[in-house]
């Protein structure tokens, strides 16, 4: 790091701004957990107390000076390999990191942050959730350069055995970045979550027709809808009940689309080397980046809209602990075409992304399988209908029934397992198609699974766990599954390569 | 000198053909005791449901909180003996169910930490529980219960051997 202009090696402190940051924060979060009581304090004059008063200056002064305090001996650098925090006054602690087991800098930037024009570094470590790290304000520059220290030097430490032949020239010419511009984001927003959007749309609609109806009866017994239903009651329900659903779908739509423009404005994806470094957002900024050893689980996603625009939501799937799953690890790709998926999957796995080959389909006895357990809810309704005495509905059962089997069946019809090279390969869903590409080398464990009944058919399932979560495999042939695991145990147990 | 021989697919060792081994005799009255304990519970609150609530559809709630309790009390003392496991040269199996039956595989070369556990009646009977953890971030980590305190102790110390030599020979390649 010759270039490199800032020094880590002694103790840095943090930015002379992040002090505003600082205090910033903890001024806006005791405003918002006491902004009732301060209208209250303005609203009712005679609640003035002198003592309560002095006490919550007193309390705001002890905050500031803790602030403060925490903010002087906060320091961090960086010694050999390892990255070092010490923090804290009368009780000092230190925080030593090696290299090796950062997995994860992000760079961060919140409102508060964009108007000082700081960075908040979040170091994601191996371990629990708790040794997390946080280095609130950093300029950008800074951080960046903070950056590459920690995150460059772990590859290229495990590294250097096998790159000791190719000449380091490659460098700066392997850096490709890949946009998304503002028309691809429009048509990403147009089309992505559409399941989410429904979900929003039942949501919301049901807590409008509580409303409107609280409107119409207005808590009086004489009400707009009397006036209404005498001319011509059933024509208007129908008529207002078109216009909210479709005003209703154009908002949630348009409320997506926002949303996802606000969230990955200016999106940009960095390959360098063998690392991705995203950055996005427009009122909090992210920079994230991955070394691709990192990564656990490759997903991309398409529905039918998107296969048109030939746009693919991508999820690269980090390590997540589970206290942390919370927050969503990993890096999303909104919208890529076919190549750039092709791109950030060689960057990733170093080979060609390709999924096409022989492939097995889950034994045909899940189709009645299911058909068997969608009658659960089927009778239940019935039944239901038939003590509420709303048998008049009952029409409404079979439709239904048939629309949600149609569903399970195309879900079957879609679900396809490749297992390739060192990849286990799933396609499944019903609208938004997603294909989970697993890399071997990447699973923790293997449970392999049959009940009862499927003993009979030689059928069970293999439920592939990873630092990322679990890929199931459910109702295959059983046969295939346990050769399957045999070969997988056989690869890793063989190959002894590490998972990141 | 790099050698790379064929290999043939029956080569490949089969899981199917691994010999199980069963957990220690004693483990079961741990089990009997813990499916004791379900069902006392499970009467104690229907007794306190017969005699504090009024209304006679409370029938109904006992029955079903009796029967709850008979089947989470029947269910292990029916299952337990079908956990078996096998410790392999590279990875550990522990076989499980009795409707569903499952097989967990964990190659050494994934473990992260090895942990021996103990409750108050197994230190009494001498047994202990040995977990085996992974990165794998849900609650699926191998835990063999009912071996013996020594046995426990031996199979984490060659675990943590088996641990060693694996790391070294990955760090080799």
């Amino acid at each position: 790091m010759s270039q490199n202009p800032y020094d880590f090696s002694q103790p840095n402190k943090l930015d002379k701004k992040a002090l505003v940051l600082v205090l910033g924060t903890s001024v806006w979060t005791t405003m918002r957990a006491a902004w009732p009581i301060l209208i209250l304090f303005a609203v009712k004059r005679e609640m003035y107390n002198v003592y309560l008063i002095a006490s919550v200056i007193v309390a705001v002064l002890f905050t500031f000076g803790f602030k403060i305090i925490n903010y002087l001996c906060f320091s961090y650098e960086v010694s050999g390999d390892e990255l070092i925090i010490r923090k804290g006054w009368l009780n000092k602690s230190k925080t030593v990191v090696k290299f090796d087991k950062i997995h994860e800098v992000n760079l961060n930037q919140k409102f508060i942050h964009k108007i000082v024009g700081l960075y908040l570094v979040n170091i994601d470590t191996a371990g629990s959730a708790s040794t997390e790290i946080l280095i609130n304000g950093i300029d950008y520059h800074k951080a960046l350069a903070f950056k590459t220290v920690l995150t460059e030097r772990v590859p290229q430490v495990t590294e250097d055995v096998e790159k000791d032949e190719k000449p380091p020239l490659v460098k700066g010419a392997g850096e490709e970045v890949i946009t998304i511009g503002f028309s691809s984001l429009v048509k990403i927003g147009l089309t992505r979550n559409y399941l989410q959007t429904f979900g929003l749309l039942i949501a919301f609609s049901f807590q409008i027709i509580d409303q409107v109806q609280d409107f119409f009866y207005d808590g009086q017994d004489h009400s707009v809808y009397d006036d209404i239903s005498n001319i011509s009651y059933r024509q208007y329900i129908g008529v207002i009940g078109i216009v909210l659903i479709l005003g209703l779908m154009l908002f949630v739509v348009l409320f997506n689309l926002v949303r996802t423009m606000l969230t990955y404005y200016n999106y940009k994806i960095v390959i360098k080397e063998r690392q991705l470094t995203v950055s996005y957002g427009l009122t909090d900024s992210h920079i994230v980046s991955v070394p691709s050893a990192k990564v656990q689980m490759f997903q991309f996603q398409q529905n039918y809209f998107q296969k048109i625009m030939n746009l693919y939501e991508v999820k690269i799937r980090q390590v997540e602990s589970e206290e942390e799953n919370k927050k969503k690890k990993g890096i999303v790709v909104p919208g890529a075409n076919s190549r750039e998926l092709q791109k950030i999957f060689k960057v990733v796995f170093d080979t060609d992304l390709d999924t096409s080959g022989s492939y097995y389909k889950p034994g045909k006895g899940v189709l009645l399988l299911k058909f068997l357990w969608l009658c659960i809810p089927a009778l239940i309704a019935l039944v239901t209908m038939y003590f509420t005495d709303s048998l008049e509905f009952v029409w409404l059962v079979p439709p239904v029934f048939v629309f949600v089997y149609l569903l399970v069946f195309i879900g079957y019809r879609n679900e396809r397992l490749v297992v390739k090279d060192d990849f286990v390969i799933l396609k499944k869903g019903v609208w938004d198609l997603s294909t989970t590409i697993l890399h071997i080398d990447k699973i923790q464990k293997l449970s392999l699974g049959q009940s009862y009944f499927q003993e009979k058919k030689q059928i069970g399932s293999l439920n592939l766990h990873t630092a990322a979560g679990e890929v199931t495999i459910y109702y295959y042939d059983f046969k295939m599954l346990r050769q399957m695991t045999d070969e997988i145990l056989y690869k890793i147990e063989k190959n002894k390569r590490s998972w990141m | 000198m790099f050698e790379n021989p064929i290999v043939n697919l029956d080569e490949i060792p089969k899981s199917e053909e691994v010999s199980f081994v069963e957990l220690h005799h004693n483990y079961g009255k741990i089990v009997k005791f813990n499916s004791a304990v379900t069902f006392v519970i499970g009467v104690a609150v229907a007794a306190v449901l017969f005699f504090s609530v009024e209304e006679s559809e409370k029938i109904y709630g006992i029955v079903a909180v009796l029967l709850l309790s008979a089947l989470l009390g029947l269910f292990p003392l029916l299952s337990y003996r079908r956990k078996k496991y096998a410790f392999r040269l590279h990875d550990v199996l522990f076989k499980k169910g009795l409707f569903y039956k499952s097989v967990h595989i964990s190659p050494y070369i994934r473990l992260q930490h090895v942990v021996i556990r103990q409750s108050w009646l197994a230190k009494r009977l001498g047994l202990a529980t040995l977990s085996l953890y992974t990165a794998a971030n849900n609650h699926s980590d191998i835990s063999i219960p009912g071996l013996t305190l020594e046995e426990a102790e031996r199979w984490k110390s060659f675990l943590l051997n088996r641990l060693e030599d694996l790391e070294d020979e990955s760090e080799s390649l």
